[in-house]
């Protein structure tokens, strides 16, 4: 599997807007809603940022081969629906 | 325009969101292009089982997940039969050159339990909403909530986060890297 070493440099930022909807998601579900600090939100943002980069850096890989040609195959041997 | 043309195009592009999510089931890049590309054959042989305006990406996953753990079963009946190789391979964690904060990360999410994982994994990364994960995973929208919130209570553990989230970035590495065996050897009992 190939990997770059800068992915989480490289993310950080552009992660900023990207995952600020699944930051606040991870951030907003304390079991109780009084007891969640300042700390605690910004180590819950760093949590979400470090989980999106790393799936992130899968997305961004590009489709292997022979997933596109299974897609053709696919179209060709037989229409969507059939067995 | 040919239907089939269309139906190839919008699922070649969910095809690196399927990537990521069956990494994070398999935690092995071969294992997890298989199951993209079985849950492509499935969902083109079942794409009338599909209702149009609905959430095709969501439709994926399930169909991806359902594969995943189904080939799960079947290979536990072959490990009760035969070697026991199987359960091992699940746990595998890529650790080739990451960062070091990075892979401290990656162990510490293969160390929590699976449905947590998973339910993390759907929401804070995916992008779905809890009802959509619900959907995904078959249960209520109350237990991926808590699953989520067990999962990130788990990490801020594991990676010593609290304490080191009001120290400087040299202090947070060393934290993390103190935490590190303790990890490890965690990851390797199981």
């Amino acid at each position: 599997m190939k990997r770059t070493t800068d992915v989480k440099i490289t993310s950080r930022d552009d992660m900023e807007s990207e995952s600020a909807e699944q930051t606040a998601a991870l951030v907003d579900v304390g079991e109780s809603p009084g007891e969640a600090t300042a700390i605690d939100g910004k180590v819950q943002e760093r949590l979400g940022r470090q989980l999106k980069a790393l799936y992130d850096d899968v997305v961004r890989q590009p489709i292997p081969d022979r997933l596109l040609s299974l897609m053709a195959q696919l179209e060709e041997k037989k229409g969507p629906g059939s067995v | 325009m040919n239907p089939s043309s269309s139906l190839r195009g919008l699922l070649i592009a969910q095809i690196p969101n399927l990537r990521a999510f069956a990494y994070s089931l398999c935690g092995n890049g071969d294992e997890a292009d298989d199951l993209v590309q079985e849950t492509l054959m499935r969902s083109w042989a079942n794409i009338g089982s599909f209702q149009e305006g609905t959430n095709l990406r969501a439709w994926l996953f399930t169909i991806l997940r359902n594969a995943f753990y189904s080939e799960r079963r079947r290979r536990r009946n072959e490990v009760d039969n035969g070697d026991g190789e199987a359960e091992l391979r699940l746990i595998d964690v890529p650790r080739q050159d990451s960062h070091m904060d990075f892979q401290d990360f990656r162990e510490a999410l293969a160390d929590l339990p699976e449905e947590q994982r998973e339910a993390l994994i759907l929401v804070g990364a995916s992008g779905f909403s809890y009802e959509e994960a619900a959907e995904i995973c078959g249960c209520r929208v109350g237990t991926v909530k808590s699953r989520v919130s067990r999962a990130r209570k788990r990490l801020i553990e594991l990676l010593a986060l609290e304490n080191a989230a009001d120290l400087g970035a040299d202090a947070t590495s060393e934290a993390v890297l103190s935490m590190a065996g303790s990890v490890s050897s965690q990851f390797e009992r199981r």
